[in-house]
């Protein structure tokens, strides 16, 4: 029998990666493939789901018809979130049109946080598996960052998208079930990770407000010295923040992303860039007229889900802006990288000028009451003639908010170029700003 | 594709030795308890004898609402319901995820709710959503939402954690349904239930208080005195 320690070495030494043929195939055999996919996904969204086959129809294209790669690219039409909502809300249709099943065959449903509006479906069908695609598309990462069968982890904060911890037990490894919400680090669960010594955990944006009282209080370099590593998700992590998890508290850091809600999009070892799996999704970084823009330009994620015929996303218009890269990355992998810039929709024009989340982040986390990057722009429209901004501060510091409004206003002013005046900052305390949240993360664009 | 393949490589992995550990809560200290993958097993078929008695099979679906590290007591009725054929939805526990279960009873033909907290009650009766569960033929809720519900007009079940023992019941004021196979309840000093193994579990607990005030009416049934 092997045993654990021994497949830690075998696969530190010779399987860095869990899954080498398929995570580092060449490209001839991923297009390969993905037309082989797409041919097959094309005729069956046609002729199984309704949205999908109204669509294609107005598009003059008939089933059957899509039967390369380029044909898919040329022909097949785009859709966003937006599209499943108007099915739905023309037609009564739950699953907005897509499903390719009858409705009493899927397996599970969860959904978005519904920061952009009523929160629409992720369904997905597994009945049979030990888990669901969502969780078993952590394993690829988990298992590169050194997670192992025999691994104790702890268990994620949040419910939404399903047992999560799933996944992770169908490796081997045995999920530690404690309550990792806000409010519960400093005691409880440093408890548990000196008592079992887990190896992974997953983190979101609320988690770095208990790290950061942990570190106040211990010694967090030694405490989480047993980690192979941490997830971060939900939302971007500033540079700032990842700097002190990763230099000044020693965690190896791997932040993951939606891939347009067709799956997830994972750094690497290399943390430059987003991967995502070639056989879970096809990519296409398009120009605001549908054009593809070469490799490194900016341009729209468009995502085409190939593992999930169920309720097949197709040409997913997904309102994230990227730069990708199809060259093969220095962790061996093959599958293309992005890096998100941000939600086109986000940008907000103050006063003539183009302000992205991401520039008013890079100013807050600046600040030391601020650090964790908790902000809310507010907008009751993407034109406004004020930047009115809502800031999370460390409500267990002393903070002299007038100060702090005084240093973000100009930070803001400055890299914004907009003038001070122009610029209300709302402080409340990190708690309370993460309160008007979901689990995963806090909507930086709000209408009030 | 990524799935399948995925699922073909862990299975060939060594499994997990145990299915999970999980926690307790008695006066702020954890009650920590292992759980082998034959307890799960056997709490899921458990489970899904409730289920089956609650009439949840294809075509009907259930709300799970809960944390992860409540898996233990949720996951034996998600996995339960999904093994009779019915769809499972999930949401969050907390009052500003409300939205979630809110559309899902919404949408979906949910024929039971499970778990439903205290603070999802409160935050759909400050929304005045609180009729939307009217339609859901069986909702189980947590003990602190009670109150909230029957406030307004809803006649819930009952869905609590006793220590390690999930226990249910339709109707709230009825003693709940456990599963004596596996844990025995008892009443000690002021009340106080505490737990016992009973099955073939890999946590060995002997007469371990649970936090909470009981009494037994018989195997398998207790009533909540808070």
């Amino acid at each position: 029998m092997t045993t654990v320690s021994a497949l830690r070495t075998a696969a530190g030494a010779t399987s860095r990666l869990l899954e080498p043929e398929v995570e580092t195939a060449p490209i001839g055999r991923i297009r390969a493939e993905q037309q082989r996919r797409v041919v097959d996904l094309a005729r069956l969204a046609q002729e199984r789901s309704a949205l999908h086959g109204e669509s294609f129809a107005a598009a003059g294209i008939s089933p059957g018809e899509i039967t390369s790669l380029e044909d898919f690219f040329a022909r097949v039409p785009f859709m966003n979130k937006d599209s499943i909502r108007a099915w739905r809300d023309r037609t009564g249709d739950a699953f907005g049109g897509l499903l390719t099943v009858d409705p009493a065959d899927v397996t599970t449903v969860t959904a978005s946080s519904g920061t952009t509006g009523d929160p629409t479906f992720f369904v997905e069908r597994w009945t049979g598996q030990a888990a669901a695609p969502l969780p078993t598309a952590y394993l690829r990462s988990l298992w590169e960052m050194g997670v192992r069968p025999g691994d104790k982890v702890l268990c994620s904060a949040a419910a939404f998208r399903g047992y999560i911890e799933d996944g992770s037990r169908a490796m081997g490894v045995v999920p530690i079930l404690v309550d990792t919400w806000m409010g519960n680090w400093v005691g409880e669960v440093a408890d548990v990770i000196r008592r079992h010594r887990p190896t992974y955990c997953q983190l979101m944006s609320m988690n770095l407000v208990e790290l950061e009282r942990l570190a106040a209080q211990e010694d967090i370099r030694e405490l989480m010295s047993s980690f192979v590593g941490f997830s971060f998700a939900g939302e971007p992590l500033g540079a700032r923040m990842r700097e002190k998890l990763t230099r000044e508290w020693g965690l190896d850091l791997w932040v993951y992303t939606s891939a347009g809600d067709t799956g997830l999009a994972w750094e690497c070892s290399e943390h430059d860039g987003f991967h995502i799996n070639w056989d879970e999704c096809l990519v296409e970084v398009l120009d605001a007229d549908g054009n593809p823009v070469p490799d490194g330009e900016v341009g729209e994620l468009v995502v085409t889900a190939l593992d999930n015929d169920t309720y097949p996303l197709i040409r997913y218009r997904t309102d994230d802006l990227v730069r990708a890269s199809t060259a093969t990355c220095p962790c061996g992998r093959t599958s293309p990288r992005v890096w998100v810039l941000g939600r086109a929709g986000d940008e907000t024009v103050v006063a003539g000028r183009a302000v992205l989340a991401q520039e008013v982040w890079a100013v807050v986390e600046q600040q030391d009451e601020t650090a964790t990057g908790l902000f809310q722009i507010i907008r009751p429209q993407r034109e406004v003639e004020r930047l009115r901004i809502r800031v999370g501060y460390d409500g267990d510091a002393q903070v002299d908010l007038s100060d702090l409004v005084r240093r973000l206003t100009a930070g803001l002013s400055t890299t914004l170029r907009i003038p001070a005046d122009l610029i209300d900052i709302l402080p409340e305390t990190a708690d309370q700003l993460l309160r008007r949240g979901s689990a995963a993360k806090v909507p930086r664009v709000a209408k009030s | 594709m990524t799935f399948s393949s995925l699922m073909a490589t862990v299975g060939r992995l060594p499994a997990a030795p145990l299915w999970g550990i999980a926690r307790f809560h008695v006066d702020g200290e954890a009650v920590e308890f292992d759980i082998s993958h034959d307890d799960f097993a056997r709490d899921q078929a458990w489970a899904t004898g409730r289920l089956q008695g609650w009439g949840v099979g294809r075509g009907a679906a259930l709300l799970a609402i809960g944390g992860l590290f409540e898996s233990p007591w949720i996951e034996p009725f998600t996995r339960g319901a999904n093994a009779l054929g019915a769809t499972v939805a999930h949401a969050d526990r907390w009052g500003w995820d409300a939205r979630r279960p809110e559309m899902f009873v919404r949408r979906l033909p949910v024929r039971v709710v499970l778990g439903l907290t205290g603070e999802i009650a409160q935050s759909l009766s400050n929304s005045d959503q609180l009729g939307t569960l009217e339609r859901v033929p069986h909702l189980l809720a947590r003990p602190d939402a009670l109150e909230t519900l029957r406030a307004a007009g809803l006649t819930p079940g009952v869905f609590a954690r006793i220590g390690p023992v999930a226990a249910v019941g339709l109707t709230a004021g009825e003693p709940l349904e456990y599963d004596a196979a596996e844990w025995s309840l008892d009443t000690g000093a002021d009340d106080q239930l505490v737990v016992t193994t009973a099955g073939p579990r890999a946590a060995k607990l002997d007469k371990v208080p649970v936090g909470v005030r009981g009494r037994v009416v018989a195997p398998g049934r207790v009533e909540l005195l808070d």
